[in-house]
């Protein structure tokens, strides 16, 4: 008695082939995790801090290419118009999203429900590269959009609407649009129906019911699709590239442009300065989407 | 008395479905009304459609003398505790009850005051600036009656509010919302599948099956003479126990269980050779007194359950297969009887009800 009294009870351990399920999970995931992302980051941050001179790779310590990328006003441009992109980008497809997500959420039909989904999820379904040129044709001088303006509304000449800023933005607001429906469209799923009937049995109109009601509700949602999208549009390439005709210089051509100069110290300061952007933007709109949280 | 709420052969479906079979009944001004049922009678449906979240098919809705015909829910001078409460998540207790006020653009020191005052009257001033989330169950809804209640409707709609509930804290607020009604003198209309809790409250009670009102009475006129056989078998304890009709008046009618003849009041002539009597539960005696009865026989113990403060007893009559289950009040001064003993059973025909039987050839 006195033996066992003086014993602490701990609890019984698992067996250790349980215990190791969860670890055998994780494996996969973990290996593609540490080759394709750990490992080449950490080769970019040792390129990083080398320098570049006559076409040379000088493989000492130094923060001469950060001081150089800093300070040089052509990158500031350049980090200036890729927040600029991503943001309009951002803010256009919120507006088209938001309205969107909600149709999507308040259809009765199944069928109809059915092929929205359908065709909001369609961009990701066509290759960049086919959906660029679509892009090019529709928005071209001789397009139809153009053909539409110039004829029926009596533009006195094309709206430049391709191979520059514009052209940019819609295609990626197009592609980025089920990447921001989707989170909207599901807090809307989770929001209790019978909110909305409370709101209208105090008095309220669908107006202040939305406003006061399902739209702060739904918010996170919001947050969270523009977070995914600006992200997203920070780091696009292919698009900017096809449809910006050399006018959007965005920081992810710079990038490519360095790697093909094989500036490689270059290339991997405009990536981490692309990465610290990235995480910025989700530094923040996390704080926010706690704030919006209940 | 004028009325607070009235239905004018009310209809209701559902696709094919039948909700609400043309129905008509008022509320008198602030009584405590209580539809009850079973799911799917149709309570729920009517509630909605005083509150306007849906709209009569055929008939018309009266809300305080008025056709609500073209009254959307938001203009309609009713308000309504939703059955999981519906409280507005991201907002404070404060904010939720001062929501309607705030719609109404009503000044807001008017809204601060009564705000503070319909919190009170609940219970929660010290929760004011509390979110939903960090409420029990018993305090939302409380929230939810004071937001309702602040906007002084005409007609209070309450959707089954207590269902979510444990059953202490149930007992308690059935009692504080009788409380609570008594007090603000507001026209309740509650729904509800619990038939303790509708004979609590209500000041009358209208008992739904199948999209109609079978019954609409006072608590205890309903308890003691159902109107219909699925009221006497849905509310309270009742043996339906089959007879022979062997003579039937529009008031009552003598019946036979085997040997047992004895006289009970009815609804209407029963012009069948068959049917069902309802007895309740505890109207049956045991032992010596039952023979003090008018109507009493023998009968032999099959189940004794021990429930503290009662005994049931299910016995078999003698000189038929009839069995009966008997409820009798354990005082604790006399032992229960045993299992297989042959005892004196009896009760006041006056107590009982008969029925057509709608399943044999009456």
């Amino acid at each position: 008695m006195a033996e066992a009294a003086a014993a602490p009870l701990l609890p019984a351990k698992e067996p250790l082939r349980r215990r190791a399920v969860p670890w055998l999970l994780l494996l996969p995931a973990f290996l593609i995790m540490a080759y394709a992302f750990v490992l080449p980051m950490l080769v970019f941050f040792q390129y990083s801090v080398y320098t570049f001179e006559r076409g040379r790779l000088i493989d000492e310590f130094s923060l001469a290419t950060y001081i150089d990328f800093l300070t040089d006003p052509y990158f500031h441009t350049v980090i200036f118009d890729t927040v600029k992109m991503a943001a309009i980008t951002t803010l256009c497809s919120a507006l088209v999203g938001y309205p969107l997500a909600y149709a999507l959420w308040r259809v009765n039909s199944p069928a109809l429900k059915r092929w929205l989904g359908l065709i909001i999820f369609s961009p990701i379904l066509v290759s960049v590269v086919v959906r660029s040129y679509g892009w090019t044709v529709l928005l071209a001088d001789q397009g139809p959009i153009n053909w539409f303006l110039q004829t029926v509304l009596a533009f006195p000449e094309p709206v430049k609407l391709v191979f520059n800023l514009t052209g940019v933005v819609i295609s990626l607001t197009h592609v980025f649009l089920p990447f921001v429906v989707f989170p909207i469209f599901s807090t809307m799923t989770r929001l209790d129906p019978t909110l909305r009937e409370a709101s209208m049995d105090l008095g309220a109109g669908w107006w202040t019911t939305f406003r006061r009601i399902t739209f702060p509700l739904t918010l996170p949602g919001l947050l969270a699709g523009m977070q995914i999208c600006f992200t997203l549009a920070l780091g696009a390439f292919v698009t900017p590239s096809l449809l910006g005709g050399g006018r959007v210089l965005v920081l992810p051509l710079q990038i490519y442009t360095a790697t093909a100069d094989i500036n490689w110290p270059l290339a991997a300061v405009g990536g981490i300065v692309l990465l610290a952007l990235a995480m910025v933007t989700v530094l923040i709109s996390n704080r926010l989407l706690r704030y919006s949280e209940v | 008395m004028t009325s607070d709420v009235e239905f004018h052969g009310v209809s209701k479906v559902f696709g094919d479905f039948l909700a609400v079979d043309n129905i008509s009944f008022s509320i008198p001004q602030g009584s405590f009304f209580s539809l009850l049922g079973p799911s799917g009678c149709g309570k729920t449906t009517t509630l909605r459609m005083t509150s306007g979240f849906e709209w009569p098919d055929r008939g018309d809705v009266l809300i305080a003398g008025q056709s609500m015909q073209n009254v959307p829910a938001y203009a309609r001078p009713t308000n309504m505790v939703f059955q999981r409460w519906a409280l507005f998540p991201h907002m404070t207790v404060a904010q939720n009850v001062a929501f309607g006020l705030e719609i109404d653009r009503r000044p807001r020191a008017e809204i601060n005051k009564r705000v503070g005052e319909a919190l009170e009257l609940v219970g929660l001033t010290d929760f004011a600036a509390r979110k939903p989330r960090q409420l029990s169950g018993g305090q939302m809804q409380r929230v939810a009656l004071a937001r309702a209640l602040v906007k002084q409707p005409k007609v209070l709609l309450l959707d089954e509010p207590l269902g979510a509930l444990d059953l202490k804290l149930r007992m308690q607020m059935q009692l504080e919302l009788k409380r609570i009604q008594r007090e603000v003198g507001t026209t309740f209309m509650y729904v509800t599948h619990d038939q303790g809790e509708a004979l609590t409250m209500s000041d009358q009670i209208a008992v739904m099956n199948k999209g109609r009102i079978d019954q609409l009475d006072s608590p205890q006129a309903i308890y003691d003479r159902p109107a219909t056989r699925f009221v006497a078998s849905f509310i309270g304890n009742a043996n339906l126990i089959p007879v022979e009709i062997l003579e039937s008046s529009a008031k009552e009618a003598s019946v036979a269980i085997g040997g047992l003849k004895f006289t009970v009041p009815t609804t209407e002539k029963l012009s069948g050779k068959k049917g069902i009597v309802s007895l309740r539960f505890e109207r049956i005696r045991v032992g010596p007194e039952a023979k003090k009865q008018n109507v009493s026989g023998k009968a032999t113990i099959r189940d004794v359950i021990f429930s503290g403060s009662s005994i049931t007893y299910v016995v078999t009559l003698e000189g038929s297969d009839t069995d009966l289950t008997v409820e009798a009040p354990h005082d604790g001064t006399s032992a229960p009887h045993s299992l297989g003993e042959t005892v004196h059973i009896g009760w006041d025909g006056g107590a009982a009800t008969v029925f057509a039987d709608e399943n044999g050839n009456g």
